[in-house]
């Protein structure tokens, strides 16, 4: 019986690895790393479906030098640790190009596995000096940098009058960097008139935001700058509101959610946050959300969906021009040279490898919806 | 001094809370000398049930005042029921095994909860439902103290006056005491300990949840980590005020509440842990039983 049960197990073994095998020779195999779970999984499957979306479209061509593309996925959590494993267990199965990662801590010690042995393209990972600091010479993003949403929180303030501001963040890699870089904005434009009354960090899940809203009030504030995400946010507002303290919030787009409106509900109305541009007039666009529609009825959408599937088309070109994953060297030269025309329209990469022309806008919440603003 | 006194009222909010939780606390450490600390995730299934029952008995066309002491009642009754569990599955069987093995139990429940609960319910925040009804005289000066903070207080101030009456005044509250200062000795004189301990378990998981509804209404948002930090805290005050000491937990968490609330309004909310923990530091060090600890030896 155990002899017969051994020869079963070998026989699985060898039609499960040359199942494998074959699997290995047919297919391209991109990763995608992210948020798929947690608070954050909302970023995290918009930018999976965007690739997802982008995947199918290039298999029902034919797929990429008559190969099909197949998603290796992995969960992040929008964690660094997390992120570590995730990254890991990417490149040790082989995967040379990723899309990911959601969260910018998590994006940053991903890079720091994959090194120059996988090229990794970001649609959300925002922070400024992932590009900026010439570690990465293969990174690459379709999502603006956040110094240009600090800019346009500047411009808000400045548009909208506010004198005395104060700047509150969640200590984590993005929301610091937010935070940090709004103050240098406001501090070298000293003709603006602009104040920083407060500055300083939160603890994330404190039982009560209470003592901070009363620094927060006492501080004279008008407008409150926001450096974090939005589960946060919607506690602090609440509890601003219930305090009749009507401080303006202003956010980035780690606010700029559904789940803030609903978290937060009628306090919401009246928050900026910055946003990346809408490009569903682009018919490319309307396409992948049309089909988005169809395949997950259920599914939001999410502010990345387009961004990760601009960013896996421009992969996939890169690819095809390169003639498959084993030359990251080409694929990076293609990527900075050719202009390919995706769903968040044409996509070419500068030097530091953040994409040209992509940009933020201002967003307010107005009955329940964010409406854009101009200014 | 409006400033002195916003600082003042959510450092009393937080140690309402903190004492809700720490009361379970030092009451279980006194009876079996054991850190449960499965405790804070006894609040936050307190939490979770409340939330659950009050969309249910909204939707029964409960309201009101009605509706917020039904929901208290089902949280506190669940809750029980898991505080109860708990000490049979993973503490009573220890019950002569060195004081570590139980220790590790208690850490092992925590985890088990919260990855139960996140995969049975769900790993995102959730929005809780403001179920606490309007008070009208408050309404005028609501941004100073609203209709949460006042009722956080209250409720804490009652649960706290029947604890210490049933403790003092009945003979229950006599049992735990006898079982508390020697345990053979109280069996000896006919006093069932099995039952007392779960009693104690039953009652110290039942505020808890009282303190999770509370925290949900005031908050507006729970997700399955939120025992974590708030057991740490409890945790945190019921040493401060000598574990095992009733009034010394209440004490403590208060300290400890205001001790947060205004290094976070005077230094900086980046250091509002860091001043508490200092605080915690520098107490134990003067006071190594804590503030109502009793400094007696243990008998050998």
């Amino acid at each position: 019986m155990r002899k017969v049960m051994t020869a079963l197990a070998a026989m699985v073994l060898a039609l499960g690895s040359g199942g494998l095998m074959a699997a290995d020779q047919d297919t391209i195999k991109i990763g995608y790393g992210g948020a798929l779970l947690g608070n954050l999984a909302s970023y995290g499957l918009s930018g999976f479906y965007g690739m997802e979306y982008a995947v199918l479209q290039a298999n029902a061509k034919g797929g990429v030098l008559g190969k099909q593309i197949e998603i290796v996925k992995e969960d992040d959590g929008c964690d660094p640790a997390m992120a570590t494993n995730a990254a890991n267990k990417l490149a040790s199965g082989g995967i040379k190009v990723v899309n990911g990662h959601t969260c910018s801590g998590a994006t940053r010690s991903a890079l720091s596995v994959y090194g120059d042995n996988v090229l990794l393209i970001s649609p959300s990972a925002t922070e400024v000096s992932l590009t900026t600091d010439g570690a990465h010479p293969y990174f690459f993003r379709t999502t603006p940098r956040d110094d240009a949403q600090s800019a346009l929180e500047v411009q808000l303030l400045k548009k909208n009058g506010y004198k005395k501001v104060a700047i509150l963040h969640d200590k984590g890699d993005y929301g610091q960097a937010l935070a940090n870089l709004a103050r240098a904005e406001i501090e070298a434009d000293k003709a603006s008139g602009l104040e920083i009354v407060l500055f300083d960090g939160i603890t994330t899940g404190q039982v009560s935001f209470d003592s901070v809203i009363s620094r927060l009030k006492n501080s004279g504030a008008e407008a409150l700058l926001w450096g974090g995400y939005y589960s946060d946010a919607s506690k602090m507002v609440i509890q601003m509101r219930n305090k009749k303290l009507e401080v303006v919030v202003i956010g980035a787009d780690g606010l700029k959610n559904d789940g803030y409106l609903k978290m937060a509900g009628a306090a919401a109305e009246g928050t900026y946050a910055t946003g990346q541009v809408d490009l569903t007039s682009n018919p490319l666009a309307q396409a992948a959300v049309e089909d988005h529609k169809k395949r997950y009825p259920t599914e939001e959408i999410g502010p990345y969906f387009l961004y990760s599937a601009g960013a896996t088309e421009a992969l996939l070109a890169a690819i095809e021009k390169a003639g498959g994953v084993s030359d990251l060297a080409a694929i990076k030269k293609h990527l900075h040279e050719d202009e390919v025309e995706t769903v968040m329209g044409p996509v070419r990469f500068d030097e530091r490898g953040d994409v040209i022309g992509a940009g933020f806008k201002m967003f307010v919440v107005k009955d329940g919806g964010y409406v854009e603003v101009e200014l | 001094m409006d400033f002195f006194f916003d600082l003042f009222i959510s450092g009393l909010t937080k140690g309402s809370i903190y004492a809700l939780i720490a009361l379970g606390y030092t009451m279980v450490y006194g009876i079996i000398a054991l850190i449960n600390f499965a405790h804070g995730e006894i609040y936050m299934i307190g939490a979770f049930t409340a939330l659950i029952a009050s969309m249910v008995l909204s939707q029964c066309g409960l309201a009101g005042w009605g509706l917020l002491v039904s929901v208290g009642l089902v949280a506190v009754v669940y809750a029980a029921m898991y505080g109860w569990t708990v000490e049979k599955i993973a503490y009573k069987p220890l019950r002569d095994a060195s004081r570590l093995a139980p220790l590790i139990s208690a850490i092992g429940m925590s985890i088990f909860l919260q990855n139960y609960v996140q995969l049975a319910q769900s790993p995102n925040f959730m929005v809780f439902p403001d179920i606490i009804p309007a008070i009208g005289f408050l309404e005028p000066v609501s941004h100073i103290v609203n209709k949460t903070q006042l009722a956080i207080w209250i409720i804490t101030f009652l649960t706290m006056a029947i604890l210490t009456f049933i403790i003092k005044r009945t003979r229950l509250g006599m049992a735990m005491r006898a079982v508390a200062q020697d345990k053979s000795m109280a069996m000896l004189s006919g006093v069932n300990i099995n039952r007392i301990i779960s009693t104690t378990f039953v009652i110290g998981s039942s505020l808890a949840a009282v303190g999770g509804l509370l925290i949900g209404c005031y908050m507006r948002q729970i997700d399955f980590y939120i025992g974590f930090l708030a057991g740490l805290k409890a945790f945190t005050a019921a040493v401060l005020g000598g574990i095992g000491s009733i009034p010394g937990a209440v004490l403590g968490a208060m300290v400890l509440g205001f001790a947060e609330s205004f290094a976070a309004g005077y230094i900086s909310s980046d250091y509002e842990d860091v001043v508490a923990f200092a605080l915690l530091i520098l107490i134990l060090s003067v006071r190594p039983g804590g503030l109502l600890g009793s400094s007696q030896q243990q008998k050998v």
